[in-house]
C-alpha cells in the first residue's frame, strides 16, 4: 500500500512540472515559460566576417523544392534558390557555398542554433518570423496554387476544399493557410515533393504550394497532378539570416541589388522559372 | 496564453490516435509475435527459418526506415496505404520480431519436464501449449514483453512523418508555429511519461497477479 502511495505523490509532484512551465502566461509575470527566449540569440559575433574568414557560406534549403532547389542526376545541388545564394555568396567574397539540407520547420531554429548562416530556400515574410530571423530583401515572388490529382473536377476553389485532405509542406506558410480553411484535413510533408505525391496517389485530395514546384513535379516527373486555375495568394519571398546580423543582410541586400541591376536575376530566374522574370516582378510587387 | 489555446483543443485528439496506435500495433504485434516464436520452436525447417529471417530482417532494420519504407515506398509497387494503417503496420510488424523473441524467452524457460508430464497425460501438443507451457511461459515473458509495449507506444512518434496527428506531430506544429519549441516538447514528453507509466503499473499488476502461486 506504502508502494502505491509513494507512486501516487510521484505522479502528483510531476504533474504540477507542466503546469508550472504554463504559468506566466499573464502580462509581467517575471517566471514561466513565456520570457523564456523564444528565439535563442545564438550567434555572438559578426557573422559576415567569419563566413568570409573560413571561405565557406553554410546555406540551407530543402533540396527537394524544384525547380527551386533540388538534386540532380549526378548528385550535384541545382536550382533557382541555389544559384542565387551561389551568386550571392560570390559578391560577398566568400569562395564556396556549403548546401546544407533543412525543412521549413528546422530553417529557423537551424539559424539560431548555428548550423547554417543563410536561408535562401523562398521562404515567406511573416511577422513572427521577423520576431525570430533577418530577413533580407525579397528575391523571390512565387505563385501559390490549389493542385489535385490529374481528372479530379470536383476542387476549383479553396471553397472546394473545406472537408477535404490537404497537403502541404510542414512549417510553411501554406500550412498555415491550409488549417485557416474551414474543415480541411491539413496533412503535412517534410517537403513539397513527398506532399504532391500524395495527391498523385490519392492519400490527398489537394496540395497547397509554389506553383512552379507542382508544374515541374508534373512536367519532369510526370506525376498525374494538375494546377487548379488561378493563384489562390502570391507571396514575397526572401533570405533569411541570423538575428541581429546587420552586417550579412546589408551586403546580402546590396548583392542583390546589383544582381537585379545587372540583370543576373533576371538570368537565373528565365532559366529555372521557364521563362519568367522575376525582376520585374520584384520591381512592380515587392521592391525593397 | 496562445500557447495552451492553440494546444488543448488538440491534445485530446493527438493523445487518441497515439494511443490508438500503441494498443493496436501491440495487440496484432503479439498475435503476430506468438506466430512467428512457435514457427521458431518448430521441429520443421521451412517455419524455422522464415520465422529466424523474419526476426534478423526486421529487427535488424530501423524503424523509420521500416515506416518510410510502407507508406512511401509501397505505392511505387502500386500498393497505397492511408497513413494511419500503415503506421499500425510499421509498428506491429516491428513489434512481432521483438515480441516473438520474448515469447520464445518465455517458452524456452519453461522446464522441459512440462512438456512431457504433458504428454504423459496424453494431451496434444496444442492442449499441452495452451493449459500448461504457455501460462508459464507468460509469467517469464511479462517483464520484457511490458517493455515493448512501452516502446511501442513511444515508436508510435514515428507516424508524425507519414502525417498522422498524433503527439509528436502535435508538438511540431505548435512549436514550429509559436516557436516555442521547449514548452512544446517537454509538454508532449510529460504526457508520453504519463501514458507510460499507466503501461508500467499496469504489468506491476498483471505480474503480481501471475505470481500467485497455482
Amino acid at each position: 500500500m506504502t508502494r502505491h502511495r509513494h507512486r501516487l505523490s510521484l505522479l502528483l509532484a510531476a504533474t504540477l512540472l507542466p503546469l508550472a512551465l504554463s504559468a506566466g502566461c499573464g502580462n509581467g509575470t517575471p517566471a514561466g515559460v513565456d520570457n523564456l527566449p523564444a528565439a535563442g540569440h545564438a550567434r555572438e559575433g559578426d557573422v559576415l566576417t567569419a563566413v568570409r574568414s573560413k571561405g565557406v557560406l553554410r546555406v540551407a534549403n530543402t533540396q527537394a523544392n524544384p525547380p527551386y532547389s533540388m538534386v540532380d542526376k549526378s548528385n550535384h545541388v541545382v536550382g533557382f534558390d541555389v544559384d542565387v545564394a551561389n551568386e550571392v555568396a560570390k559578391r560577398l567574397g566568400v569562395t564556396k557555398v556549403e548546401f546544407v539540407v533543412g525543412t521549413f520547420q528546422t530553417f529557423i531554429p537551424g539559424l539560431q542554433a548555428g548550423k547554417w548562416d543563410a536561408v535562401v530556400a523562398g521562404l515567406t515574410v511573416t511577422e513572427e518570423r521577423k520576431k525570430q530571423v533577418d530577413f533580407s530583401c525579397p528575391y523571390q515572388v512565387n505563385g501559390v496554387s490549389i493542385f489535385v490529382a490529374d481528372g479530379n473536377p470536383t476542387i476549383s476553389t479553396e471553397a472546394d476544399l473545406a472537408g477535404k485532405r490537404v497537403a502541404v509542406s510542414a512549417g510553411t506558410k501554406q500550412e498555415e493557410q491550409a488549417r485557416a480553411i474551414n474543415g480541411a484535413k491539413v496533412l503535412t510533408y517534410d517537403n513539397s515533393t513527398l506532399a504532391l505525391k500524395d495527391v498523385a496517389t490519392g492519400r490527398a485530395d489537394a496540395y497547397i504550394g509554389s506553383k512552379f514546384t507542382g508544374a515541374y513535379l508534373a512536367e519532369q516527373n510526370g506525376l498525374t497532378v494538375k494546377p487548379v486555375s488561378g493563384y489562390l495568394s502570391s507571396e514575397v519571398n526572401a533570405m533569411a539570416f541570423p538575428k541581429g546580423q546587420q552586417e550579412l543582410t546589408k551586403a546580402a541586400d546590396n548583392a542583390l541589388a546589383d544582381m537585379i541591376s545587372d540583370g543576373t536575376l533576371s538570368e537565373i530566374s528565365r532559366h529555372w522559372l521557364g521563362g519568367l522574370d522575376v525582376a520585374t516582378e520584384l520591381r512592380r510587387k515587392a521592391a525593397c | 496564453m496562445d500557447l495552451i489555446s492553440r494546444t488543448i483543443p488538440l491534445l485530446g485528439q493527438a493523445v487518441v490516435i497515439t494511443l490508438l496506435l500503441g494498443i493496436t500495433s501491440f495487440l496484432i504485434g503479439s498475435v503476430l509475435g506468438v506466430g512467428i516464436a512457435l514457427g521458431r520452436l518448430s521441429t520443421h525447417r521451412v517455419p524455422r527459418y522464415l520465422a529466424v529471417a523474419y526476426v534478423s530482417v526486421v529487427r535488424g532494420t530501423p524503424l523509420l526506415i521500416q515506416v518510410l519504407l510502407i507508406y512511401f515506398g509501397l505505392p511505387q509497387l502500386g500498393i497505397v496505404i492511408p497513413p494511419i494503417p500503415a503506421a499500425i503496420a510499421a509498428l506491429s510488424v516491428n513489434g512481432a520480431a521483438y515480441l516473438s523473441e520474448n515469447f520464445r524467452a518465455g517458452v524456452l524457460s519453461v522446464d522441459r519436464g512440462q512438456r512431457e508430464a504433458a504428454h504423459s497425460l496424453s494431451m496434444t501438443y496444442a492442449q499441452s501449449l495452451r493449459r500448461i507451457i504457455l501460462p508459464q511461459a507468460a509469467r517469464i515473458a511479462l517483464p520484457p514483453v511490458g517493455s515493448r509495449f512501452i516502446a511501442i507506444m513511444k515508436d508510435t512518434s514515428l507516424a508524425s512523418v507519414i502525417t498522422v496527428f498524433e503527439l509528436t506531430r502535435l508538438a511540431n506544429m505548435v512549436g514550429s508555429a509559436t516557436f516555442r519549441y521547449i514548452q512544446m516538447f517537454v509538454v508532449v514528453a510529460f504526457v508520453y511519461w504519463v501514458i507510460n507509466t499507466v503501461l508500467s503499473a499496469g504489468q506491476e499488476i498483471l505480474e503480481r497477479r501471475l505470481a500467485r502461486p497455482y
